[in-house]
């Protein structure tokens, strides 16, 4: 994206272990601040601090599920989940793949350790990318609309299997969604975006206690007010 | 799969089916070919049963020009076939990488490989005999070009087409340049790479053969024919052909066999 402006001025602070979601339309920068904060893309200016030290770069301290599972195909769903482990020196191919297995069995795949990406399910692919993810033990890990592309069911489903999983590993998560539906469910705070150029235009607290009902009074309520204020912004949005 | 397949697509007939379609085509075309001969339409050329014939006396006796047996060319065919090919996988690999690493190098060799590739292999069979003299060795160097461009411009290829994303995936994990280049990218290049190596293995065979009827070495399939045909034997020539095919089909099976292995996870 040459000599576009695409963020400007985009601040935001996450604390350790929690689940933060970052909502905005499509095609605002969400993609592109990910990116940056993962050290895949540089930023004209400004700068990603973790705990005191630089974000992305050698060591892989952040985390990131893409859109896409990203899983190489040609690997077994053990095989992806260790490759981080593998890519590191003074690491025994066994020791990886142990660790693999409990990983894969956290996210609820046992059982598929030998399958290949092309075996399984768009839900699953996801849950396998986010053991992959996990196996570095990243301090945060960014997820880039990791469910969009899963029918409303799995991606529900999806949504519950996070929680869990979050709540059974105090990670720090940053979730970017263009769904308000998935946002609410999800974010002990919600950062909504403008459009382009991007700017956190709102801090939703998310009061609710987890998990959450879709339809209680106090999620609906939610929800409304923040489409009613993205509405305002101008711009489609879904969910 | 939902309704039909349409007619162009693959495994469209059950495998048995495909298989008698086969066979039945062949014995069609033999039997139509010695039918001819039955009718004396053939002439001078040799009918099947004739070239069955000339087949078992090769296998047998052996050729009645160098006092060969079939074995032995068919065994100096393919110790020439293998070693060049297994040398031009090696080399084109290598270089594939290195071109598909760095833009200089690719820039640097493309024009140079571009202008190389469209000329025959068998174009190069006198400096090959100057640089290699007679036996084994220039044969290998010219089965050596036929493979070498079909390998490295698929690699190359596989590169370019590579899916960055796999590559992103790879960075977050903590993977360097170079084990995303060997570990993410040559793996994923790997179907394309298996077609080089098919079509390289072709035109290797055919190159080979050529190079062996213009006399590069003393034993060899192409020179089989090329005696039988100083001597007049079109039973022998047509049975050399005969072989060339059939070993040609092994190769290509044997070929697919290792590509359905290392491509089980597609």
């Amino acid at each position: 994206m040459p000599d576009l402006e695409v963020l400007d001025g985009v601040s935001l602070e996450l604390q350790k272990g929690e689940l933060a979601c970052l909502l905005g339309p499509s095609g605002c920068g969400k993609t592109t601040l990910l990116r940056i904060v993962a050290g895949l893309e540089g930023a004209d200016g400004g700068e990603v601090v973790l705990e005191g030290g630089e974000a992305g770069g050698k060591v892989s301290r952040v985390g990131m599920v893409f859109q896409q599972s990203a899983l190489f195909p040609w690997r077994s769903a053990l095989r992806n989940v260790s490759f981080g482990l593998e890519m590191r020196r003074g690491r025994g191919r066994k020791e990886a793949e142990e660790r693999a297995r409990e990983l894969l069995r956290l996210v609820g795949l046992a059982g598929f350790e030998r399958h290949y990406p092309r075996e399984l399910s768009g839900g699953m692919l996801q849950r396998a990318a986010i053991a992959r993810s996990l196996a570095v033990e990243p301090e945060v890990l960014l997820m880039d609309e990791p469910f969009g592309s899963l029918d409303a069911q799995a991606r529900n489903s999806l949504q519950e299997f996070l929680v869990e999983l979050w709540e059974k590993t105090g990670l720090t998560i940053l979730f970017v969604t263009h769904n308000v539906d998935e946002a609410v469910f999800l974010g002990g705070r919600v950062f909504a975006l403008t459009a382009r150029p991007a700017r956190v235009h709102r801090v939703y607290e998310i009061p609710l206690k987890r998990p959450r009902d879709r339809t209680s009074p106090g999620f609906v309520g939610i929800r409304r007010e923040i489409l009613a204020y993205l509405a305002e912004q101008g711009g489609p949005q879904g969910g | 799969m939902t309704g039909k397949p349409f007619p162009w697509q693959r495994e469209d007939l059950p495998p048995a089916r495909r298989w008698g379609l086969g066979i039945c085509g062949l014995v069609a075309f033999l039997g139509l070919w010695q039918l001819l001969g039955w009718l004396g339409w053939l002439g001078a050329t040799p009918s099947p049963a004739a070239v069955a014939r000339a087949v078992a006396r090769l296998a047998g006796q052996g050729d009645p020009f160098m006092r060969r047996s079939l074995w032995s060319h068919v065994g100096a065919s393919l110790f020439r076939i293998l070693c060049g090919f297994a040398l031009a996988a090696a080399a084109g690999t290598g270089m594939g990488l290195l071109m598909g690493w760095n833009a200089v190098l690719r820039h640097l060799f493309r024009p140079l490989v571009e202008m190389l590739r469209p000329v025959p292999p068998i174009a190069w069979v006198v400096l090959a005999i100057l640089w290699f003299g007679i036996g084994n060795a220039p044969a290998v160097f010219i089965v050596f070009l036929g493979a070498l461009f079909p390998v490295l411009l698929n690699v190359v290829s596989g590169l370019e087409s590579f899916d960055p994303v796999l590559g992103e995936a790879a960075v977050t994990l903590g993977a360097s340049r170079a084990q995303v280049l060997f570990r993410v990218a040559f793996p994923s290049a790997l179907p394309q790479f298996f077609t080089g190596l098919r079509v390289g293995l072709g035109v290797a065979w055919m190159s080979l053969i050529a190079a062996e009827m213009v006399g590069v070495g003393t034993s060899g399939l192409g020179l089989m024919i090329e005696s039988s045909k100083t001597m007049w034997r079109l039973d022998y020539a047509v049975a050399g052909m005969v072989v060339i095919g059939a070993v040609g089909l092994a190769l290509d099976f044997a070929m697919r066999r290792v590509e359905a292995y290392f491509l089980r996870w597609r």
